[in-house]
């Protein structure tokens, strides 16, 4: 029987110390640009083998929490994603803050965070197991058809030329297609570098795309200060902020199904939520223009669903004992290293222990959301440092990073091309998100749609036998046509604009 | 007649890397044929990157006559050109010394140089570079070597 | 405060920098790469003996994960390091011997010096608890008889791979339809999902879905039945002349004097032999397993034969 005291165990002092120690860890590191949740995660496994295992998962959990969150910082105010999870937050947060508002969207983003965690974690909570067996049902149809959904969200967020979207992502395609193939264990493209063999890591990509990109981007102008309008954010603003959201409400909801959805898919994580979420908020929004430049809802929508996805991968976990993405198959490990086999039956032989990590999971959102209320005023500080200090601490940070996560100087190197080609791409007018979707992708939709089609008996056939798959390949087929349409739509009411005040001026 | 320099350049390079790893393609091992074979999604991913290439070669030119004078030419930023190339340099630098000269040695001469080259370089401003740039190198070196039991180059 | 972390960072540059007498080693901690994520049967098993040397070892064992390419990386990182013994590698021969030849890597298993074998795992046929097979001999006759219709859950090219060959070596050619999953979570979310039939899986990973229901062990692949599973048959025993053990075996680089590598072996042997190491391992299902350098050779070559063989009578490999 489950013994409900064990919640008390994380509100021993030593546990609330361990926690905000872990949070706070968790946001700094989070907040740094090329410093990931992930490798907070994999870099602490290891440590928590010298702890009891209710210690170690409440510090995992911790750190966890408060590195997804603290993502967000670098997101907004250099406009630099820490992870794949926060690239949608860039989009609104960014413009938001060179307004001289960082304050403000930094506080939209901390409390968007707390409710996805929230919402997340009711999920985690009361529905665990029905949504864990929901997750089983995805095969290869239903990936593949999850795939072609996402890089339609490509379109509607990809801005002026379709065309450079589509290359951008064709681009980040064909990038993941190089090194060891998932399926055949063959080694394709890598023009004879051994180095190569690996493929090209995520990280080291979206670090390099972004970082690189942005910093050379803004070094024509590096002499002029940041434009802060409220350097002293008082909690009062902040709550001010916060109760703005009753607004949002149908935002919020949305956006937090769209990540616990897609968290509790085994492989496909925090990163494809916030661009799912962002871009439906975006084609459901009254003016879909205003996105981009600033608007709320844009950071509200990123936010909540990628801290919706971290309770959604726990359910996974925690029911079925397979990972929803790669920092929870971190923790995985770390349950393993502890002689606690995550599986059908860690409910029922330890679920005490699992009381605890969910009572973990509560608290350090709490914990979260405290200590970012106080900390958004340092944060802002921050960028009174002299951009010319900070750029090559972030530069450093970066090499650093990308070292540290698999001790190869290769990783580091694609970190510094592809960032040379981010900027080139920037220059040009193409993208980035979609490359970097692409590459996220590439591999999954290669292996499920042959697997797909082997299991169809070598025809498409098969996805008519399956409604979920249909389903998305619906959706797809409906956003696409959509943002075309409403695209059609506003040049249409562009050109009709110019014509009526040419017509005028011909008159006058 | 106009054409768009850069995206008529950039659809050229993506056109050579395809023609490149088409190339390649034909040189993988396929004994192993496992249900469509390991060439097939690549494939369809080249054609179609190939395609919209081509598309943004037409596109990039336009046979409108040029709107004369409406986009006086930006003045060459010379300034903003030698932090970026410079700073891009030193990058490289640092990372061609990092296996070479390890993480400390190599770190603080990076950073230091590039704070100098960014920013004012009188001596005052320089003393704190040299500071900052010691403070961080060592103090991450403590963060991942010895709380996080990493090997750093 | 920072003076004094600079005076220790100053001291430990120092002290990485003066070459170290091979009389002294160890005199720095021991670098161990396992080419794989943290979690796994190989990392845990290393760590487990490697917390149970600190007593026996001046310095301690360090972790490093590195992964990717299927275990390529981690090895060539140990192939490329100084052979001071310094720096080594924990892997098992499905991987070590298989990938370097299926991708035609720069190196082979025979690129290193073997130092010990340290530990076993088990493998385990499974199947859905839903699946009309009881035996082993059972569902590999279903596969015969209805060829491209069993979905066979397998990573290509890797162990599992190799596995699955080598069963259908010894029953005279099997024709699943193959269904790629690698890593042991991929294969058994698979099964769950009613998205493959049958597969092969380390036992550690496996155990708790059967102890649930969820899944059914036909036969454990291993050449003896294993001690955490003594009811349940081996394929040898069904009949089925294939097995694989995972033997977790620890690699130095070429050229490691050989008095380090006695030392590393003697000093594992005797964390291996303790009590409390043998307890931890067992917990997570993987049996102590100590054998000395020839031993580890003798078992390396008929691994790595048998899977040439099966390569090449596939046409993996030409």
């Amino acid at each position: 029987m489950l013994d409900f005291s064990q919640i008390l165990y994380v509100f021993e002092p030593l546990n609330l110390l361990l926690m905000t120690v872990g949070v706070f860890g968790g946001l700094i590191v989070g907040a740094m640009p090329g410093l990931t949740s992930t490798m907070a995660v994999a870099l602490l496994v290891p440590i928590t083998f010298g702890m009891t295992v209710e210690m170690g998962l409440v510090l995992l959990m911790a750190v966890y929490i408060g590195a997804i969150s603290g993502g967000l910082v670098s997101a907004a105010l250099l406009n630099i994603p820490g992870t794949p999870s926060s690239v949608a937050t860039t989009f609104d947060a960014f413009p938001m803050a060179k307004r001289g508002e960082a304050g403000k969207a930094l506080a939209y983003g901390v409390f968007a965070s707390f409710l996805g965690s929230l919402l997340s974690f009711f999920a985690l909570a009361l529905l665990a197991p029905i949504l864990g067996a929901f997750a089983l049902r995805f095969g290869p149809f239903e990936y593949f058809a999850l795939v072609v959904f996402t890089l339609s969200c490509i379109i509607s967020i990809s801005g002026k030329s379709q065309v450079k979207g589509l290359l951008s992502a064709c681009v980040g395609l064909l990038m993941a297609m190089v090194g060891l193939s998932n399926t055949d264990g063959v080694t394709r493209f890598t023009f004879g570098f051994s180095a190569l063999q690996s493929g090209f890591a995520e990280m080291p990509v979206l670090i390099g795309m972004y970082a690189i990109s942005q910093v050379l981007m803004d070094i024509a102008d590096i002499k002029k200060p940041f434009k802060i309008i409220s350097a002293s954010f008082t909690v009062r603003e902040f709550c001010q902020t916060a109760a703005r959201f009753r607004h949002s409400v149908k935002n919020v909801i949305r956006s937090s199904l769209i990540g616990i959805g897609i968290g509790i898919l085994p492989g496909v994580g925090p990163g494809l939520s916030n661009i799912v979420a962002y871009s439906t908020a975006k084609s459901s929004d009254k003016d879909p223009d205003s996105f981009g430049q600033g608007n709320p809802d844009g950071i509200i929508a990123s936010e909540t669903a990628n801290n919706a996805a971290t309770g959604g991968a726990m359910i996974p976990l925690l029911t079925l004992g397979i990972p929803g993405d790669v920092t929870t198959m971190m923790m995985l490990g770390a349950f393993m290293i502890h002689g606690v086999q995550p599986g059908p039956l860690l409910m029922r032989d330890h679920g005490n222990l699992v009381l605890i990590i969910l009572s973990a999971y509560f608290i350090s959102n709490i914990l979260m959301l405290l200590l970012q209320v106080y900390f958004i005023r340092v944060l802002i500080k921050s960028l009174l440092i002299p951009r010319f200090i900070l750029y090559p601490v972030i530069l450093g940070l970066c090499v650093i990073g990308c070292y540290a996560l698999n001790s190869s100087m290769t990783d580091v190197w694609i970190f510094l091309g592809t960032g040379l080609l981010g900027y080139v791409f920037t220059r040009l007018g193409f993208p980035l998100l979609p490359l970097v979707l692409g590459l996220l992708l590439g591999r999954m939709a290669e292996t499920q749609l042959r697997v797909s089609i082997v299991m169809g008996n070598g025809s498409l056939a098969g996805y008519l036998d399956r409604p979920i798959a249909l389903a998305f390949l619906a959706a797809a087929a409906l956003s696409v046509g959509f943002s075309l349409y409403s695209k059609r739509k506003a040049r249409l009411r562009r050109e009709g604009l110019a014509a009526a005040l040419a017509s005028e001026n011909a008159q006058g | 007649m106009r054409v768009k320099t850069g995206d008529f350049v950039m659809a050229l390079v993506l056109l050579a890397v395809t023609a490149a790893l088409y190339h390649q393609s034909t040189t993988i091992n396929t004994a192993m044929i496992y249900a469509l074979g390991p060439v097939f999604f690549p494939r369809i991913i080249m054609a179609v990157t190939g395609l919209l290439s081509v598309v943004l070669i037409v596109q990039s030119v336009s046979f409108k006559p040029a709107a004369a004078g409406k986009r006086a030419k930006q003045a060459f930023d010379r300034e903003g050109f030698i932090y970026r190339w410079g700073l891009t340099a030193l990058l490289v630098a640092y990372l061609l010394a990092l296996p070479l000269l390890g993480y400390a040695a190599a770190t603080i001469p990076f950073l230091f140089a590039g704070m100098a080259l960014l920013g004012p370089r009188k001596y005052k401003d320089l003393a704190i570079y040299a500071t900052v740039s010691l403070g961080i190198t060592f103090g991450l070196q403590f963060i991942f070597a010895t709380l996080l039991k990493l090997f750093l180059p | 405060m920072r003076s004094l972390v600079l005076m220790i960072c100053v001291c430990l540059l120092l002290g990485a920098a003066v070459p170290a007498p091979a009389a002294e080693y160890p005199v720095k901690p021991i670098q161990v790469v396992v080419p794989w994520k943290p979690g796994g049967g190989s990392d845990i098993s290393a760590r487990i003996i490697g917390d149970h040397l600190k007593d026996i070892l001046p310095q301690p064992f360090v972790i490093a994960n590195i992964d990717g390419a299927a275990g390529l990386n981690g090895a060539l990182q140990v192939f490329k390091a100084r052979p001071d013994g310094y720096t080594l590698l924990w892997e098992h021969p499905g991987n070590l011997a298989v990938a370097p030849m299926v991708t035609k890597a720069e190196f082979t298993w025979k690129n290193f010096d073997p130092v010990c074998i340290a530990a076993k795992g088990d493998t385990a046929l499974i199947v859905r608890k839903d699946s009309p097979y009881k035996t082993a001999t059972e569902a590999l006759r279903a596969i015969m008889d209805a060829p491209g219709k069993v979905r066979w859950v397998l990573a290509p090219n890797a162990v599992s791979h190799f596995t699955f060959l080598s069963i259908s070596d010894a029953v005279g050619g099997l024709k699943p339809m193959i269904i790629p999953g690698s890593g042991d979570k991929d294969r058994i979310v698979a099964l769950l999902g009613n998205n493959g039939d049958i597969s092969t899986v380390g036992y550690a990973a496996a155990e708790p879905y059967v102890k649930s229901g969820d899944l059914r062990i036909l036969a454990m692949v291993n050449s003896e039945r294993s001690p955490f599973a003594p009811d349940i048959p081996t394929l040898k025993e069904q009949g089925v002349g294939a097995s694989y053990d995972f033997l977790y075996s620890v690699f130095a680089p070429k050229g490691t004097p050989a008095e380090v590598k006695k030392l590393l072996a003697d000093s594992l042997k005797k964390a291996i032999d303790d009590p409390a190491t043998q307890k931890a391992l067992r917990e997570q299902a993987i049996e102590p397993y100590f054998r000395g350098l020839e031993d580890m050779a003798k078992l390396w070559e008929a691994e790595d034969t048998l899977y040439h063989r099966l390569a090449k009578v596939n046409g993996l490999i030409q």
